[in-house]
């Protein structure tokens, strides 16, 4: 439901009535095929803001090549007819009829069980704020405007040229904080927290694109790059030269001769700067729309100071209102990663809310009859897509109609006005029985977008759905020769021959099912193990949660509170209750994993429990074996008994007992065995933690001498709030040159603490009662689990996904899944959202009781096999294993259902042994040689 | 073969090319799956040249469309096809700092395939250009600066053995070009494969080659002894010799790699059971039909060195190392393959 919007809802969990406002598209999107021949011929051009408003595009559009749906829309504010009565010409130009200007707005209500609330956010408006200039000159741009320069779709094709003169900039310069940890009106207070990682990004692609010419430099407060493997990139930045410059901006002014900007700063020493750029970006943060509050409202959502969806840690996609669910942006600034990974938490939400609904709407469709054409010759059918004009206009269709049916094996080749209508759909069935054809060839558009409807034309003719194949005149054709019509014929003919070639060649294939056994065994017994558990028994799968110690909870025992104050003992008990007396989780303490064999669905697992061994059959599996804190070799840690981790402070305050008598000062140290050489990433939370606890110091003692030693302080996102409450309270913050290094050591029984503070650039001594060591997260070292599941790890020790950004909680094989600080450090909420966001991927098989894979697999040929074992490495999916045959010879094994049909394996098998169904070499060659006869 | 394969018999073959010189003989593997190695050959008692006979029948197969499987994605087969064009070729680069080497000479010394292997075994941990880094420091050290050329060209031996011979007769044409422009007198070889397919296959198709044709082993059996050259004690202790098809049974060449073998202190040779004439092949030939069978062989040939207690086997052909560093892959075998001539340069006193 496109151009629609919420009017209002009633009901409850469960049961809720939504009342949905559908404005009218003017295009109707059965029909649009979209050809953009309305578009080329609407006389309106209007700014595009896809392109962050630095072109143009027109009333009737598309808003950008990937869109979903791929259809043409009229911009009723824009369009001259609808504003002014007159022109039609979309209406008149459109070869399918799409375009019909009478539709009009209709309300219409739905019953749904629950909502998801997913509206996002918008970029800070720099214009309100006359410190950065923008708007003064072109070549102040937002980041987002930026983004738009640097892509090949966008304004410039991809070339970096600033806007008023078109020329290659040499410096640029990143502006950080462009709305966000600020309060100024308008602004926001809070870290919008991705704008460090996407300005170095710009960054090193700007050099890229420049060929390392340009200078770079990012001015900021503190550099936030708390992601997974992002310190390394940060990193990377500094080695390719980004200069990063702490400072505070005064104002940006532009010199008018050179229409180059020029920023005045104050750097650490309090130094007043000024240095002259081609290019300003301003790193603009997040801020909720006005059209995401108003929804809200309607929905009865509540909202907290900033205008976001207000959420808990334990539960931080559930709003205010039950049954509605919160993910993306409007819950808290956050990255692609984790919007996510939060989707699928709400979507875990979801499915245990409607548990009991599932599978009620299902209508299971009837699989027409195959015919067995095998030992048939072929009798190819050809189809030539006019596609409209689209195709038609800029080839000769019937010309190459009349060339297809000359070649061998053809018997039926015509021309079709849209193929992939629904009645040539019909016809072309019908055409195929009636014809006896065994294989058929489309010459259209891409299979990207159409093979799959194709297929199922050629498979309710009774021809097995491989016996298919795609010629794409469209793109590689009429599109890109659309000036020479010769050319263009030429090559399509030459598609269609190739396309024939191989569609004789093709054999019938059959997609295999497997089947799912739809227990989960979950391994790890913390807080996220305990949560993905928790969501898989509601949702009615059996859970075999496997814990190694003799208790529940892992490092979450020992938190006293999360960022926003949630007692986590409380929390957690309730958590560790429910999970022990659910009735569809089983509780393994003292156990451990010994032997895992199987594949998705099918999976046996040998497990211990106190010396005994057991085996589990289960379908999938999430790894959810945590990390732990890193212990320090340093700064009196383990000698001094006032010298504690921020997890042990953290548990001394979970004891009743605690007080903070004595204690007249303390220091914290941050980044203790993180962001160095040997751990070179972030632990995320450790900043977080600290402000917290030196804020239960003040609390405790409002005297106290409080001191936060760091390097970057990173309280991203909402917590910047706690950062700034801590600073209002009197916690110091010092920031300290990790260069020139920090001791600590003994001087008369008492803690000394010496360093160099960065912004007096002098050496300084603190002799605190208390020091606190904000010690990093290490990972499990060689974690037996990679090994038993075949699954990676990282570097730094980390579980690999099978994607950093969009699959973030599976693994590249399929049916095994990963959450909480085994995947990388974060936070108790984010922990949970991952744990629930695997539950949710992983009920999608659970809920199965078989699994249809592609028959594009691979298939090893045992006689050419040498057993040499490249193919096993080469398979990105662990779908090879060796096995040993009769008489000891060892072979590659492919299992069909992992298997994603690649081809790795083909292309690095030494004998010719392995290769792909449906792309063999023979398959592949003909075209090939096809194409040059 | 026909241990592996019960269904392989030369001798069937042949009466089935007697009863029928162009049916189904020309149609089926058998003719493709044969290693040519000649070791049924060397025990006939009709004395029939079965290789000879197998090779005939290749060059009638290709032409009825009967293909062989191509190992390694074909890129042997398309590298000697690209050669028997006009192209400039980067051979030589290997050679620069491993020893001195010019552009004319009374030596010529012919590399081969050397070079193209490096990039396709490096998955193997091996580089199979270090053994002509080996040859050359050899020759250098006998007072031999040898003619290496960027021009040369594939041999045409895998072209030959797979029925294609008219890129085995262009490439022999060119090669002979190359080695008369350098003005050799001596062509020497390392690989078994060129040097047989000069001494024994050129003659045939171009008739007497206008200069002396030598395996290095020869060379070295020759000019060593009179040379200031001592070995030292190598620490490999036993060691056996691995004789490759086309040097052993295909030239005769038995007792020289032997005798530098010897030369070697504190280091005993030992032969397995099957040697010199009935040696084994390694499994495949002209990188086409490497299979299960092929591996099969490997594994007992690997065995078999295994058992003589030898902890190294030195062979003197690159294919040879090649395919039984494969075989290694995944076994138990501890047994360790080495080319023979950097295996002798490492073990020159003085170095």
């Amino acid at each position: 439901m496109t151009v629609s919007e919420i009017q209002g809802i009633s009901g409850e969990e469960g049961d809720f009535e939504v009342r949905i406002l559908k404005r009218p598209r003017y295009v109707d999107m059965e029909k649009c095929i979209a050809c953009g021949a309305c578009a080329e011929k609407c006389p309106t051009k209007v700014s595009n803001e896809y392109d962050a408003g630095l072109n143009k595009r027109k009333a009737i559009y598309v808003k950008y090549a990937q869109a979903v749906p791929l259809k043409y829309s009229i911009d009723s504010e824009q369009c001259i007819f609808l504003k002014k009565g007159k022109c039609r010409a979309c209406e008149k130009l459109c070869p399918a009829g799409a375009v019909n200007f009478e539709e009009k707005a209709q309300e219409i209500t739905i019953n749904v069980g629950a909502v998801i609330v997913a509206p996002g956010c918008e970029a800070f408006d720099p214009a309100t704020y006359d410190v950065y200039g923008y708007g003064k000159s072109p070549n102040i741009v937002t980041s987002l405007e930026f983004e738009r320069i640097l892509a090949a779709t966008g304004p410039f094709g991809g070339h970096l040229v600033r806007p008023s003169d078109h020329k290659e900039p040499r410096k640029v310069a990143w502006i950080q904080c462009v709305g966000s940890r600020d309060i100024h009106a308008g602004s926001r207070s809070y870290c919008s927290g991705v704008c460090c990682t996407y300005a170095i990004k710009e960054a090193i692609i700007a050099k890229e694109h420049q060929k390392g010419a340009l200078d770079t430099a990012i001015f900021y407060i503190d550099l936030r790059t708390y992601g997974k493997d992002f310190e390394r990139y940060y990193n990377r930045a500094v080695d390719a030269k980004v200069r990063f410059i702490k400072s505070k901006i005064a104002g940006i002014t532009t010199d008018p001769a050179t229409q180059n900007q020029i920023i005045d700063y104050i750097d650490e020493s309090g130094r007043r700067v000024e240095e002259s750029f081609d290019l300003a970006v301003l790193s603009v943060g997040f801020r909720s729309s006005q059209e995401a509050i108003t929804l809200a409202e309607r929905l009865g959502v509540d909202l907290d100071q900033y205008g976001l969806a207000k959420t808990s840690d334990f539960q931080s996609v559930k709003t205010s209102k039950p049954g509605i669910f919160v993910c993306g942006s409007f819950q808290a600034p956050k990255d692609i990663p984790h919007s996510v990974i939060e989707a699928s938490a709400t979507a875990a939400e979801v499915e245990s809310v409607l548990a009991q609904s599932r599978g009620s709407l299902v209508r299971t469709k009837e699989a027409p009859k195959e015919k067995d054409v095998s030992g048939e010759p072929p009798r190819i059918g050809v189809f030539v897509c006019c596609c409209g004009t689209n195709i038609a206009g800029f080839l000769d269709v019937p010309g190459v109609v009349e060339y297809a049916q000359t070649l061998p094996g053809v018997v039926f080749a015509d021309k079709n006005l849209f193929s992939c209508s629904q009645d040539t759909q019909e016809k072309m069935a019908d055409i195929i029985r009636e014809k006896g054809l065994n294989r058929v060839v489309v010459a259209a558009c891409t299979p990207r977008t159409h093979e799959p409807l194709f297929q199922e034309t050629v498979l309710n003719a009774n021809i097995n759905k491989y016996l298919f194949e795609m010629a794409n005149i469209r793109n590689q054709c009429s599109w890109v020769h659309s000036n020479d019509k010769d050319a263009a014929t030429q090559k399509a003919k030459d598609l269609v021959r190739m396309a024939v070639s191989r569609v004789g060649l093709l054999e019938p294939l059959y997609d295999p099912e497997i089947s799912m056994n739809n227990a989960a065994m979950v391994i790890g017994g913390g807080l996220s193990g305990i949560a993905a558990s928790l969501n898989l028994a509601d949702q009615g799968f059996p859970v075999y949660l496997v814990e190694k110690t003799d208790r529940l909870g892992g490092n979450a025992l020992n938190i006293h509170k999360t960022w926003q104050g949630e007692d986590v003992q409380q929390k957690l008990g309730e958590m560790i209750g429910q999970a022990a007396s659910h009735k569809n989780i089983t509780v393994l303490t003292n156990s451990e994993l010994k032997k895992v064999d199987g594949f998705v669905g099918n999976f046996k697992t040998t497990v211990e429990t106190n010396g005994s061994e057991r085996a589990i059959e289960h379908g999938i599996a999430i790894i959810a074996t945590g990390a732990v804190e890193s212990k320090p070799d340093q700064y009196l840690y383990g000698t001094d008994p006032n010298v504690l981790t921020g997890l042990e402070l953290d548990s001394r305050f979970n004891d009743r007992g605690f007080s903070a008598e004595g204690i007249k000062s303390a220091v914290f140290i941050q980044c203790v065995g993180s962001r160095i050489k040997e751990r070179p990433y972030c632990s995320k939370i450790c900043c977080t933690q600290s402000v917290r606890n030196a804020l239960r110091l003040k609390e405790l003692n409002p005297d106290m001498d409080v001191f936060i030693i760091y390097r970057d302080m990173r309280t991203y996102g909402l917590r910047e709030e706690l950062y700034r409450q801590a600073r209002a309270k009197g916690v110091i913050f010092i920031r300290y040159d990790f260069e020139k290094g920090l001791t600590v050591d003994k001087d008369n029984n008492n803690i000394r603490v010496s360093f160099t503070n960065y912004a007096l650039n002098r050496r300084m001594e603190i002799r605190p009662d208390l020091l606190v060591l904000a010690t990093g997260i290490n990972p499990i070292r060689e974690n037996p689990l990679a090994t038993l599941f075949k699954v990676q790890v990282n570097d730094d020790g980390f579980f690999v996904e099978a994607h950093a950004k969009l699959r973030p909680v599976e693994f590249a094989t399929e049916g095994i899944f990963v959450a909480g600080l085994a995947h990388c450090p974060k936070p108790i909420d984010e922990s949970i959202e991952q744990a629930k966001a695997a539950a949710s991927k992983a009920s999608a098989l659970l809920s199965k009781e078989k699994v249809t894979v592609e028959g594009v697999v691979s298939r090893v040929d045992e006689a050419y096999c040498v057993g040499c074992g490249r193919c096993e490495q080469a398979c990105p999916f662990n779908a090879i294993t060796l096995v040993t045959r009769e008489g000891g010879n060892k072979v590659s094994y492919v299992q069909e259902a992992l298997c994603k049909g690649c081809g790795s394996c083909a292309a690095v098998c030494p004998t010719g042994a392995a290769s792909v169904f449906h792309f063999d070499d023979q398959e592949v060659l003909s075209m090939v040689k096809t194409a040059f006869e | 073969m026909s241990r592996v394969l019960p269904d392989f018999s030369p001798r069937q073959m042949i009466k089935r090319a007697m009863i029928d010189p162009d049916g189904e003989l020309l149609q089926g593997k058998e003719i493709w799956e044969c290693l040519t190695c000649g070791r049924c050959s060397s025990r006939c008692p009709v004395e029939i040249d079965v290789p000879e006979f197998i090779r005939s029948c290749r060059l009638k197969a290709l032409k009825a469309g009967n293909l062989p499987m191509e190992s390694h994605q074909g890129i042997f087969q398309t590298i000697a096809g690209l050669q028997t064009g006009d192209l400039k070729q980067q051979r030589t680069s290997w050679a620069e700092g491993a020893g001195k080497f010019s552009n004319s000479g009374d030596f010529f010394y012919f590399v081969g395939c050397l070079p193209y292997f490096d990039p396709v075994f490096s998955y193997l941990g091996l580089s199979p250009v270090e053994s002509a880094r080996g040859v050359l420091g050899l020759l250098n050290k006998i007072g031999i600066e040898p003619v290496i050329s960027n021009d040369e060209r594939c041999c045409g031996h895998d072209a030959l053995w797979s029925g294609n011979e008219a890129t085995f007769r262009r490439l022999a044409e060119l090669n002979l070009e190359v080695i008369r422009s350098s003005g050799a007198r001596t062509v020497v070889f390392s690989c078994p494969e060129g040097y047989s397919t000069f001494k024994v296959q050129y003659p045939k198709y171009v008739g007497e080659l206008p200069f002396e044709v030598l395996h290095v082993t020869e060379l070295l059996g020759r000019e060593l002894a009179g040379k200031d050259i001592a070995f030292k004690p190598s620490s490999n202790g036993v060691i056996t010799y691995h004789d490759p098809c086309r040097l052993g049974r295909g030239a005769g060449i038995y007792d020289q790699p032997r005798q530098l073998l010897g030369l070697i202190p504190e280091t005993s040779l030992v032969e397995m059971p099957r040697n010199r004439e009935n040696s084994l092949c390694c499994g495949t030939s002209a990188w086409m039909e490497c299979s299960n069978c092929s591996k099969s062989v490997r594994l007992d040939r690997l065995s078999e060195a295994e058992r003589t207690g030898a902890g190294t086997l030195v062979t003197a052909c690159p294919k040879c190392q090649i395919h039984f560093t494969c075989a290694r892959l995944n076994s138990d075998l501890k047994i360790e393959v080495k080319d023979l001539y950097t295996y002798l340069l490492e073990n020159i006193k003085g170095d």
